[in-house]
């Protein structure tokens, strides 16, 4: 697998919410969008497609396999 | 003064989270030293009939509530798919050591003493059995809240 990078930080400043709110729209906990947004955990595919909902960016725009 | 029902209180409520638990539980794991008394089967024989299995090993299997502490710390935890990931990983983890413990102290003791007696080798093996049980619910509570916690 490639390197693997998270823009759901800049998406997510763009809406203006913070990582505890979204975590609770896509129901998990604010640690597991901090690692997320750190590049430290792949999330499944169910999480990514929530979370690309929530800030209403397509997927590939958020998590990027390079 | 904490009551027990305190101390335990698992969230029906909310089956989302994790159950909620004081960490003080884990001073349950001291009941770990009854198994000790296993070896009171071989200081008296009239014990030993009473108890021809030496069963009062099995006991060193309550070292596992030392678990309770690092649950305690990881009460009311939202199980999302990264704690239940890390969840797995950790249970993975710690069934595979408790499993070579068990596989190295019987292929040790079988190897290298072959006069043994059954008594002996029994106690041996439950004891491992004990032991490695109650590691492997110690560990699966540590490397989660290791694994919660890393950087």
């Amino acid at each position: 697998m490639g390197e693997f990078t998270c823009n759901l930080k800049k998406y997510r400043l763009l809406k203006d919410i913070t990582q505890e709110q979204l975590g609770e729209m896509v129901g998990v906990r604010r640690e597991t969008i901090m690692r997320l947004e750190a590049g430290k955990y792949n999330p499944s595919l169910k999480l990514a497609v929530d979370i690309s909902r929530a800030v209403a960016v397509p997927i590939e725009d958020i998590f990027v396999f390079e | 003064m904490l009551s027990f029902t305190s101390l335990l209180h698992k969230d029906k409520t909310n089956p989302a989270y994790t159950r909620t638990i004081h960490p003080k539980l884990g001073l349950l794991g001291l009941l770990g030293f009854l198994g000790l008394l296993g070896f009171l089967g071989f200081a008296t024989f009239p014990l030993k009939e009473v108890f021809p299995v030496p069963f009062l090993f099995f006991f060193f299997g309550f070292f596992g509530f030392f678990g309770f502490y690092y649950e305690g710390k990881l009460s009311h935890t939202l199980q999302d798919e990264r704690f239940c990931s890390n969840a797995y990983r950790a249970e993975a983890i710690a069934n595979k050591t408790a499993l070579l413990l068990i596989l190295g102290v019987a292929l040790f003791m079988f190897s290298l003493f072959h006069n043994i007696s059954a008594y002996v080798a029994l106690s041996v093996l439950i004891a491992a059995i004990g032991l490695a049980f109650g590691l492997s619910v110690f560990l699966q509570q540590y490397l989660l809240f290791r694994f919660e916690n890393e950087e």
